[in-house]
């Protein structure tokens, strides 16, 4: 089978910067794994994201599932950063969830009861149905992001991308995350989170991508973790260093 | 005294209320989608468009107008990408020139001779011609003013297209990054909405005059922000404050000071963009849940 996401020679130039956001990153997602793309701030994690799911333009080439990514839509989900939407938006959570099926529900066709419930049954997931009804700018940060992760489970992909999921949010919400996260693990889904954490990454993911406008590393977490790749990625003007 | 209402006061209210109803949907999309401003711009790129289809016409034809004030708007997105890549500065100045230029523009052509011989100038532009819309046969259909009719389709087809879309418009309006990674082509929908945006614009802006479209793209729109949890009570009521508007200000302008016995009735354009105004005022200051003096 071939791996679920296949980078190779990925760069990202945004328009009107002198230095490429990422360089020449080549990757391989292993099938069934929890990756975390860690590296310091302005490193590229969500730019890597941003590319590989084809929202900005870049030169080399990213294989889904070994096909283009425009033939896979319906096998990656998609969780942003919370930060990234209008939380007073006049929708509900119920709303949100559903969202993540509009993709299989497909254009033009509307969303029926059927797909409500299905929604709710999502909500029910991230333990948020009591909340179903609520215009989501009235709950907290974390069930917002609860919310988020209700639709993400919605897509039910194959390749899952999220970004910053575990940011700034309270212990509850943390423990639903993290267990949504291994079930999906358990039903042999590839995700790919953006995690800022470096401490708590050897908890909970089994590879780790270390970027800093390059890759630096990557593999199974405990070896990626070592001194000497993190002062590599977090110290030393990198670029130098590598070239 | 009721065929005058039927000749002259019941088509002006008419086309304040279909227009009105018609930005405020179409508004409470791009108060959503933070391009409010987008209804303004495009009323006032539209200008030279008219202008030109106006001149070519020889008479207020709406195809040609719109035909002008569709070539106007693409023209504008064309320089401002220009005016962004050469001019070396931000997207937001580069509308700012453009706009402003091409309304200018439009001054300029209406103010021409040609322009100046028939009944569209510059005043007519900008505060609209309610007052002068005019049914000569009430009851006869086939003598029902042309601006109604347009007004009419258009409100139609922004129904049809909101609801075919509504799901599209709901995701590509939240959360268009979604929308993208899940194949929905979020250019081709904010296209269309723009269009639509375009149309309602040059037609409410020959009924109704352009500070008409600038106020109900988004009043009615920004208090029904203030009134609703949903999408779709966000749409109804942005269309009711729409309706009311329209309504109320034409009585408070033409027929409230007549019947107070004064000799001159106000500007009715004006009257129902304060109404739309005074409106969003109230419902940011009470609203019972979103207001700033809630209980």
């Amino acid at each position: 089978m071939p791996a679920p996401l296949s980078v190779k020679n990925l760069s990202v130039h945004y328009h009107l910067q002198d230095e490429p956001a990422l360089s020449s990153v080549d990757y391989e997602a292993t099938p069934g794994h929890l990756t975390a793309i860690i590296g310091p701030n302005g490193a590229g994690k969500s730019t890597f994201l941003k590319a590989v799911m084809g929202l900005i333009p870049y030169t080399g080439e990213v294989k889904v599932f070994g096909k283009q990514l425009k033939d896979q839509k319906q096998k990656i989900a998609y969780m942003p950063q919370r930060s990234s939407v209008d939380w007073d938006f006049p929708i509900s959570a119920l709303d949100v969830a559903a969202m993540g099926l509009y993709g299989k529900i497909g254009f033009m066709r509307r969303v029926t009861k059927q797909h409500k419930t299905e929604a709710l049954s999502y909500l029910d997931q991230v333990g948020m149905a009591d909340y179903a009804d609520r215009q989501i700018g009235q709950l907290s940060g974390g069930q917002q992001q609860r919310v988020f992760l209700a639709r993400t489970l919605a897509q039910n992909a194959d390749l899952y991308f999220m970004d910053e999921p575990l940011a700034g949010v309270d212990i509850t919400t943390e423990k639903i995350i993290i267990s949504i996260l291994e079930k999906l693990k358990k039903d042999g889904k590839t995700i790919l989170v953006v995690h800022h954490d470096l401490q708590s990454v050897g908890n909970f993911f089994d590879d780790a991508l270390l970027l800093n406008r390059i890759k630096i590393v990557e593999g199974p977490t405990k070896q990626v973790l070592t001194p000497d790749n993190l002062a590599k990625a977090y110290k030393t003007p990198v670029l130098t260093d590598v070239a | 005294m009721l065929d005058e209402f039927l000749q002259i006061d019941l088509p002006a209210i008419l086309v304040a209320v279909l227009a009105s109803i018609a930005c405020a949907l179409l508004g409470s999309f791009l108060v959503l989608r933070k391009q409010a401003l987008m209804g303004d711009a495009l009323s006032h790129v539209v200008l030279p468009g008219i202008a030109v289809g106006f001149l070519l016409s020889g008479h207020i034809n709406p195809l040609y107008m719109m035909g002008g004030a569709l070539a106007a708007c693409l023209a504008s997105v064309l320089l401002i990408n220009m005016i962004k890549t050469w001019g070396k500065i931000e997207p937001g100045a580069a509308m700012g020139i453009v706009f402003t230029t091409m309304f200018a523009l439009g001054i300029v052509l209406l103010e021409t001779k040609i322009g100046s011989k028939v009944h569209l100038d510059a005043q007519h532009a900008l505060y609209g011609a309610l007052e002068l819309t005019y049914w000569p046969d009430p009851g006869n259909l086939s003598t029902l003013p042309h601006q109604i009719l347009t007004l009419g389709a258009i409100l139609i087809l922004i129904t049809i297209f909101i609801f075919l879309f509504f799901k599209e418009l709901k995701i590509t309006s939240f959360d268009p990054v979604l929308a993208t990674t899940m194949g929905f082509k979020t250019s081709h929908l904010n296209a269309a909405l723009m269009t639509l945006v375009a149309l309602t614009a040059v037609a409410s802006f020959e009924a109704a005059g352009s500070i008409i479209v600038i106020a109900m793209f988004i009043c009615p729109a920004a208090t029904a922000r203030m009134l609703c949890d949903n999408l779709k009570s966000q749409l109804y009521v942005a269309a009711m404050f729409g309706a009311l508007s329209g309504l109320l200000g034409y009585i408070l302008a033409a027929l409230m000071p007549l019947w107070l016995g004064f000799e001159h009735s106000l500007s009715a354009s004006g009257m129902i963009a304060v109404t739309a105004g005074f409106f969003q005022m109230i419902a940011m200051l009470f609203a019972p849940k979103y207001g700033a003096l809630k209980s």
